[in-house]
């Protein structure tokens, strides 16, 4: 049987196939309801709220340039959609696609109107940007402006089209060989078999394991997307800076799922710094929102305070530690390790906490 | 040009470039196809929600 996330690759090769066989002024109209079809055949709930979403957003916003409330409607409108995507992440008895990334789409498009970056955006604009399936189940959070200009800028290129066509394949090699087949094996050995309370360094090594394979799985993934989309002529943000050439905690979190991270640092990190005059509590919001995104819970809570812990020691030691007499080359091999040892020592230690209080 | 192509210009002849693109694409979407008929796992990152 083929997995939905077969389904979703080969649904959105066709996607390319349309945006080139149907004229140019409809093309991303057409992507746009074979989007849809699909999400009514595989998950009608997805459906029916990225419809409703899709279309509202902006007879929504261009109702409130017409009032003077414009806070009032971007924070109403805004709550309406973490309400759809809080139900999307309790009603798990419903297949939901894309719930998390359409959401981040559709509340920078609030976002920016609110602070008078952008217009509100016509229907039909909105419609082929948030219907564009081949990024719609694993990001990137592209923006609207940028797949708008892309759009308008869009020619056939037959190098672009195979350097897409080389990405999406490459892509999937990684996901596929190294991040479920070689991890796989690599579990299968590294990690014992028998169920049961296990001691923390196996806990912990299960996590670096599961970073690793999420890093090929997610990275290959999102090179399926964004090749899928070069093939269709679109040029779209990048997700991944060859995070394991990071310097530091700091460093690796601006090369790491960058359009959620750059998300995070627009529309919370900066205002909660705005309003609070402090970059903690500026941090410790956006490292909230990026946990809560993943999932509502309270081991998400104590995983963004982990990791904006980390981030603040990274910083700290920075500051205070004379860490510019460790040679450069010491620095770049230690630097991967302890990167990789603080992300995936979340895991051990905070199932164990939640184990002492519960 | 795409990045495996631009590697296969600077290596290789050019009689040979294009066979080796061939053999190398078809040596990465072969190893998909085994990767993904063993038991290892599924695509975990896909945003699908559902019990």
């Amino acid at each position: 049987m083929i997995d939905l996330a077969t389904l979703l690759i080969v649904a959105s090769c066709v996607a390319v196939v349309l945006a080139w066989l149907v004229p140019r002024s409809w093309a991303f109209d057409i992507v746009a309801l074979w989007t849809m079809a699909i999400l009514a055949w595989l998950s009608w709930p997805t459906a029916l709220w990225l419809a409703l979403v899709t279309l509202l957003t902006p007879l929504v916003l261009q109702a409130g340039e017409r009032t003077p409330f414009r806070g009032a409607v971007a924070g109403s409108w805004a709550a309406v959609l973490l309400a759809g995507f809080v139900a999307a992440q309790v009603m798990v008895s419903q297949v939901w696609i894309g719930a998390a990334f359409f959401t981040l789409r559709a509340l920078h498009v609030i976002g920016d109107w609110w602070l008078g970056r952008q217009a509100a955006p016509g229907l039909r604009a909105h419609w082929r940007y948030q219907l564009f399936l081949p990024v719609l189940f694993v990001g990137p959070i592209h923006r609207l402006p940028h797949f708008v200009r892309q759009v308008e800028r869009r020619r056939w290129d037959p190098a672009d089209f195979a350097a897409g066509a080389e990405r999406a394949l490459t892509g999937l090699f990684w996901a596929t060989v190294f991040g479920e087949y070689l991890v796989g094996i690599a579990r299968q050995q590294l990690l014992p078999h028998s169920v049961g309370p296990q001691d923390f360094a196996v806990d912990w090594l299960a996590s670096v394991l599961d970073w690793v394979a999420l890093y090929f799985v997610f990275a290959g993934l999102t090179g399926v997307a964004l090749g899928l989309s070069r093939m269709a002529g679109l040029t779209l943000e990048e997700n991944f800076d060859h995070p394991w050439r990071a310097r530091n905690l700091i460093d690796f979190w601006t090369r790491w799922h960058m359009s959620l991270t750059s998300w995070c640092r627009d529309y919370v990190f900066t205002p909660v710094t705005a309003l609070t005059r402090s970059p903690v509590a500026g941090l410790f919001a956006a490292m909230l929102v990026v946990g809560l995104w993943h999932e509502i819970s309270l081991y998400y809570v104590l995983w963004s305070a982990w990791q904006a812990g980390g981030v603040l020691i990274n910083h700290m030691a920075g500051r205070h530690l004379p860490l510019h007499r460790v040679p450069d080359l010491a620095r770049r091999i230690c630097a991967p390790f302890l990167i990789l040892g603080w992300l995936s020592l979340a895991r051990p230690v905070i199932v164990r906490l939640l184990e002492i209080v519960q | 040009m795409t990045p495996l192509s631009r590697l296969a210009a600077r290596l290789l002849p050019p009689a040979l470039r294009i066979p080796v693109l061939g053999l190398i694409y078809a040596a990465m979407l072969g190893a998909v196809f085994l990767a993904s008929r063993a038991e290892y796992g599924q695509i975990i990152y896909v945003d699908v929600r559902a019990r």
